[in-house]
């Protein structure tokens, strides 16, 4: 069972340290995302790194769209990887969705969690009277279109070239590489799941502290996001970043860390 | 502006027939050509140093931050992508989108190139509308293709193989293989065989299979058509579909039609044994009558006495080989009901006289109605085996006591009770009380009779339009009640049921 698991999501650890610091990726990536965070981190910390089923080269077989109809399905992925490590309570800093399946672990599982770093959260895409996600419900079912029109090249039409060109086999290495870009079915479902998904509810019940970074004119994270997030999470912390976009982890990797250790030192809020 | 960026910048590239941009990591608009602010109908100062966002649709903002943005990183690059753009004067522009990144004096750059889809976008969505339309039928599509080196490969399939095969189509590209292992072992050989002859003669390739799911089994059922092309491949187009609720059904209905046969051929093996018993045991009883009529004068006391027994124990036997032979003609439904207007009374009091000794016999005391002067609707004679079958029990069963004939006229008909004051029966032993030859224990007593007459007693009632009904409890007999269908005018006549052997 354990070593089932660690191989379902491709669990590395890596680096030394007395804290254990989880690392859970956003929509789209996989675990190599943290690398330029990870190198630095890793010099004092043990660093759990993983992937999402369906997502980089976790086991596939693994997922059914019961399981992940809601991201319930991939918190409780969290918490057995955090169950079969044994690891003392973790520091779990995750990027973009993971924040929120952060969130529903932590508050599921009080224990298991020192406190958290959201980076680029967004509790709740779409609009609603007194509550601004940044987007209407017809832009995320454009995107969700979009993202269908995207993957249909991928799965069914993309292959049989590679196949028919054993003699070209860089399209084959393409393909490979397309495959750990994660499963297109799963990958479309799992876009659904994210943009559809609301756990404002869930943010008063955190009880770990937790850090909120929030980017500089981030259009999935708009600010409007980042305060409602503090107000509503009981022991959180707002600081906004430089960093331009909506993935400081890799555009702007070093205020990212220096962010991270300056919360870290920092005693519990 | 960075020095970087005007290493490579994008407006050389005015005079291309397809807009360009230079985006940093972090996601701002470092340079764009003439094309580009053509197509977003913005000039090149409004978008300089804006975020990317600007050039994209709300949506198309978010696919670029949490799925183009992190595959560059990630890559370097993305091609054909489907994207919108969003023009100033509104209205949306599709594009197709292509991203390269290169890190230039430590800071990473992403080029991208935008190409408007025009027809292009009218062919894709009629795409995206067929593989919906594909992806919602029941069952799966597929395309399968066998080179002529004999190599195989699976070369389209819808999503649906990951509901009946537990396989993604990814997956199911890379290797055939990992749909085959699905296959229960033993139908694989049988798959194969079927698929390997119509390979052999292009002719169309059908069967069903099981497979072995997370789940448990299900069934599959496979068609699909092989064409050859010049070069030699051979290329099967086609459908799986899930018949795993079909197969239990036909099963069933396998397992019922074979049940009604054994039934039936019991019934008639019953029939057959009866009829073979009746014949010398008419002999034996024929023989013993004529015994006493013809020789009583030459028998001595304890020879009579053992004729008696011989007669007796024959005309039980024969009474039971008659049940018997009735049991199987109603269960073969060969019994037929000539239905007659019928007094009651006439019935009831052909009954008592005939129960009447074997009461007596059993300090049993028999109560009817006088003159109930009701008509019903029955066959004569099966009302009065009935009648004579459910006093018989209250006598066998019932003990010393009061065994009581009512008749009720109800709204549906007329209600003819036999209540009798023995020990009563159990919920879980009425249960059981119609199923044939169970006597509830009594065979191991000392009461005769293999257990048969209630259940055709209960038939003759329901092949005459009634119901027959039991109400008891632990201690307070049995009342048995024959529901029977009334008829309101005077009977004329009488008609006699011998219409039958």
């Amino acid at each position: 069972m354990s070593q089932s698991v660690l191989e379902r999501h491709h669990v590395n650890v890596i680096g030394h340290g007395d804290r254990v610091l989880m690392l859970a990726h956003g929509l789209g990536c996989d675990q190599s995302v943290w690398e330029p965070v990870v190198r630095d981190l890793s010099r004092d910390h043990r660093v759990v790194l993983f992937d999402y089923v369906g997502s980089g080269r976790s086991d596939t077989r693994a997922w059914h769209p019961d399981r992940y109809a809601t991201l319930d399905g991939h918190a409780r992925d969290v918490l057995e990887i955090l169950d079969v490590l044994q690891a003392p309570p973790v520091v779990y800093i995750g990027h973009s969705v993971s924040c929120s399946i952060g969130v529903l672990a932590a508050v599921a599982r009080p224990a298991r969690f020192d406190r958290l770093i959201l980076v680029a959260p967004n509790p709740c895409f779409i609009n609603e009277p007194g509550y601004v996600g940044g987007y209407e419900l017809a832009d995320i079912m454009e995107l969700l279109e979009l993202m269908e029109r995207n993957v249909v090249g991928w799965a069914n039409f993309f292959a049989p070239v590679a196949m028919k060109n054993p003699d070209r086999p860089e399209l084959i290495d393409d393909f490979r590489q397309r495959l750990c870009n994660g499963d297109p079915v799963i990958l479309k479902h799992f876009t659904k799941v994210v943009f559809m998904s609301d756990i404002r509810d869930q943010l008063p019940r955190l009880q770990a502290p937790a850090l909120i970074l929030q980017c500089d004119d981030d259009a999935v994270a708009p600010k409007a996001v980042g305060d409602y997030m503090r107000s509503h999470i009981p022991r959180a912390l707002l600081r906004h970043m430089r960093a331009t976009g909506h993935c400081p982890h890799m555009s702007q990797p070093e205020e990212t860390v220096a962010m991270i250790r300056d919360y870290l030192s920092a005693g519990a809020h | 502006m960075p020095e970087a960026a005007i290493r490579i910048p994008a407006h050389h590239f005015d005079d291309l027939p397809c807009a360009v941009a230079v985006v940093s990591d972090g996601g701002r608009l470092m340079d764009v050509n003439l094309r580009l602010t053509d197509m977003v109908g913005r000039p090149r100062e409004a978008l300089l140093g804006q975020p990317v966002n600007r050039l994209f649709s709300q949506a198309g903002a978010l696919l670029y931050h949490t799925y183009v943005a992190p595959q560059v990183a990630l890559h370097g690059r993305v091609d054909e992508v489907s994207v919108s753009l969003s023009h100033a004067h509104g209205g949306l522009v599709d594009v197709l989108f292509g991203a390269q990144r290169e890190v230039v004096a430590g800071a990473g750059w992403v080029r991208c190139v935008f190409l408007p889809l025009q027809a292009r976008k009218q062919l894709e969505q009629q795409l995206l509308t067929a593989k919906r339309v594909a992806d919602a039928v029941p069952g799966v599509l597929f395309q399968f293709e066998q080179d002529r080196l004999g190599r195989l490969a699976l070369t389209y399939t819808t999503d649906a193989i990951q509901d009946l095969f537990e396989v993604s189509p990814t997956q199911a590209f890379c290797s055939v293989r990992s749909v085959w292992r699905r296959l229960h072992r033993a139908d694989a050989r049988l798959v194969w065989d079927a698929w390997r002859a119509s390979a052999g003669a292009v002719k169309p390739w059908s069967c069903e299979f099981r497979v072995r799911l997370s789940a448990g089994e299900g069934w599959r059922e496979v068609h699909a058509s092989p064409r050859r092309e010049p070069d030699g491949r051979v290329i099967w187009s086609g459908c799986v579909t899930d018949v795993t609720e079909r197969k239990r059904m036909e099963g069933a209905l396998r397992d019922k039609a074979a049940a009604e046969q054994a039934n039936q051929a019991k019934s008639a093996f019953l029939s057959r044994l009866s009829h073979e018993l009746r014949t010398p045991l008419n002999g034996i009883l024929g023989f013993s009558q004529l015994l006493r009529e013809h020789d009583a004068s030459n028998l001595r006391e304890d020879q009579l006495k053992k004729l008696n027994f011989i007669e007796v124990a024959g005309s039980n036997l024969l009474k039971q080989i008659n049940e018997v032979l009735d049991i199987s003609r109603i269960e073969a439904g060969q019994i037929q009901m000539v239905m007659a207007s019928v007094p009651l009374d006439t019935v009831i009091a052909e009954a008592v006289q005939l129960i009447e000794p074997m009461a007596a016999q059993r300090g049993a005391t028999l109560v009817w109605p006088p003159g109930a002067n009701v008509i019903v609707r029955a066959d004569v004679q099966r009302l009065g085996q009935v009648l004579l079958n459910l006093l018989s029990n209250a006598v066998k069963y019932g003990g010393a006591g009061i065994i009581k004939i009512e008749v009720v006229r109800t709204s549906r008909g007329v209600d003819l009770s036999v209540q009798d004051q023995g020990p009563g029966l159990s919920a879980a032993q009425q249960a059981q009380l119609f199923q044939p030859f169970n006597r509830l224990g009594a065979e191991r007593g000392a009461v005769e009779g293999v257990g048969l007459g209630l259940v055709i007693t209960r038939s003759l009632v329901e092949l005459m339009g009634g119901q027959l009904c039991l109400e008891s409890e632990p201690g307070r007999g049995c009342r048995f009640t024959v529901e029977l269908l009334a008829v309101d005018e005077e009977p004329v006549t009488l008609i006699p049921g011998d219409a039958r052997s």
